[in-house]
Parts: structure tokens; sequence; C-alpha cells
């Protein structure tokens, strides 16, 4: 921990853990440089998120006002990105954390080799594989769109498969961006992870 | 259950892998109850590398991707699903090459399927269907 006190952060009370700074609670794992970098990814995320949620809300209201429908999706979808901001957001204190670890021990926990982060099941941990240096360097935006994208799982939502079977993911193998097209504007993509960070980064491309 | 006479073969349609489509495969599974797991052989026996997803796939922990509602060990009359698990993000994509001729094998602990104790002897059959497509080696 680079001569650091373990629980500096969280004023040394490890069972508390409470991020004072209001983001994901720092869990195990980090540096202060690392956890410097990851928490203005996360918090960026979340100012962004919550833009776009706001954006959908007024959008809403103008359909809503013109008597025409559409707007209870928006609204929806606007909740979906505000849950995930408030988990990227959480003090620590409901138990949302973000632990760092190495590869191996990211591939032990379950997660994909070559992966980034991974919130098991739509839990408050997430974890993140400090190991893939590779998968963090792609850009802030890229590392932004991952936490967001694992936000949304806190928040309770998966992945949705294509018409192919693969799930539908905007970046990585062609059967993946393949499945993230043909849900576009199904009611599967107001549900999709990928397909909400993509109303909150459309400009960004693999 | 002895394992030998617990191996199934699963036979599915092969079907020649066409560069970037999901194609079923053909793969073995074994029911190993001494050590409560179930463990899972794919062949390639295209010509090409094939390329499995964490979707269709389980990785070195025997996780796969948000495959709850696709992947089922039935016993008699009941149905068990794999635990709901997001195996992560992986924005260059995750997947497992199997170069011509190669085999690779994982397993899924009994405990995934949350598989009461008392079924740990009983015969079982496992209701997966993987898909691959042909990919670059690494």
């Amino acid at each position: 921990m680079s001569g650091r006190a373990v629980y500096t952060y969280v004023g040394n009370d490890p069972l508390d853990r409470t991020d004072p700074s209001g983001n994901y609670g720092e869990g195990t794992g980090w540096d202060d440089d690392s956890w410097k970098k990851f928490n203005k990814v996360q918090q960026q995320a979340a100012s962004d998120m919550d833009k776009r949620a706001d954006a959908l809300d007024k959008k809403a209201d103008k359909l809503e006002a013109k008597g025409k429908s559409g707007g209870d999706t928006l609204r929806a979808t606007a909740g979906h990105l505000r849950d995930g901001a408030s988990a990227l957001r959480s003090d620590g204190s409901d138990g949302k954390l973000a632990n760092r670890v190495d590869a191996k021990t990211y591939q032990s926990m379950g997660g994909s080799e070559n992966g980034a982060a991974f919130v098991k099941g739509n839990g408050p941990i997430m974890t993140v594989n400090g190991g893939n240096a590779a998968a963090w360097t792609t850009g802030a935006s890229m590392s932004q769109w991952v936490v967001g994208h694992e936000s949304l799982h806190t928040a309770g939502l998966n992945d949705q498969r294509g018409p192919n079977g693969a799930l539908a993911y905007k970046f990585g193998f062609p059967v993946n961006v393949e499945a993230f097209r043909a849900i576009s504007g199904t009611d599967k993509a107001n549900i999709n992870p990928d397909s909400i960070m993509n109303l909150v980064y459309p400009w960004l491309q693999q | 259950m002895k394992r030998a006479g617990a191996i199934a073969i699963l036979v599915l349609v092969a079907g020649c892998a066409t560069q970037s489509a999901l194609k079923p495969i053909k793969y073995e599974y074994a029911d190993v109850p001494t050590e409560r797991r179930i463990e899972v052989t794919y062949r390639n026996t295209t010509g090409v590398t094939m390329c499995l997803l964490p979707e269709h796939w389980p990785n070195q922990a025997g996780k796969i991707n948000q495959a709850s509602d696709s992947v089922f060990l039935v016993v008699g009359q009941e149905r068990f699903p794999i635990e709901s698990f997001n195996t992560g993000y992986c924005p260059q994509g995750c997947a497992t090459r199997v170069a011509p001729g190669e085999k690779v094998s994982s397993s899924i602990p009994y405990a995934d399927f949350s598989l009461p104790e008392r079924l740990k002897d009983a015969p079982k059959t496992l209701e997966f269907s993987p898909m691959a497509f042909a990919c670059k080696a690494k």
C-alpha cells in the first residue's frame, strides 16, 4: 500500500468504510495513485450519467406537453442512469465498495481474462482488475463507460442477448456489436446497460 | 455414479464456422460427483481457431456470463439454473480461443447450480447449448 495507512481514506474505520468524497467507497487493494485515478473516472461517469438523465426527463416533459407517447420509457431510462450514478456516488456506508485485485485473483473470483471490472450478480461490490493495465488505458471516456456499465448492474440491470445469441455490447467482438445493433430500438435496449451508456457517450467508438 | 458412466455426448450441429457468426458447437460433459462438479470439454475439430464467448463457455472459475436463463442442471423432475453471474466488461472483447485440434475443459461446481447435497449422486443432465465463432489466433 505504498507506505500509507491502509484505512486512512476511510477514517481508520474499516468497518464503516465511508468515502468522504461521496463516491463508491474505497475497498481493498488500492494505492493512492490508482485510487485517485479510479475515483476521478467514477466521479466523471456519475456526473455524465446524471446530466443525461436530466436531459431525458426534459425530453419526456416535452413529449407529454405535446400529448405524445414515449415519455414513460425516457423517464425509466433516466431512472436507471440515476440509480447507476447513485451507486457510483455511494459513500460506502451502504456497502457499495470498489475493490482492486491483481489479474490472477480477478480470474479466480470469476472475472474474465482481459476483463476490466465486474459486479457479481447485481450486488454492491465492483471488482476492478488492477492487473489488466490495457483495459484501463483505452482512454478516460472508455473507463467511464466501463464503470458506468458496471454501476448499472448494481442498479439491477443485466446485459441482454441479441438474436444471434451473443450479449449486446457496443465494444468487443463483431458478434457482440451485431447483437448490440440488433436490439437497438427494441424494449431490450431500454434495460441493456451498454445501450443506456450509449445515450451518455454516443460518440465513443471502438 | 462412476465418471466413465456419466459421460454424455451431445451431438449438436457442428456446421462450418463462418467468420464472426455464432454457430452451435459439439461438446462433452461429465459428472464428477466426488468433486461436486460438472466438467465440460470442447475439442476444436474445425480447421480454424474458434472463439468461445464468456456467455457461451465457463471460464477457469467455472462462471458463465449471465446464463441463468439458458444453462440448467436437470436431476429427475428438478431443474436448477446456473447462478446469475456477471463475468465483467472487456473493452477489447473476451473469449477463450481454441486452436484447430486443441481442446479446452472447464468445471462448473454443483454449488453454482445450488444443487442440494441429497442429489449429489443422482444422474444428471446438463442443459447447455454453447455457440462459438471463427476468429483469429492470438
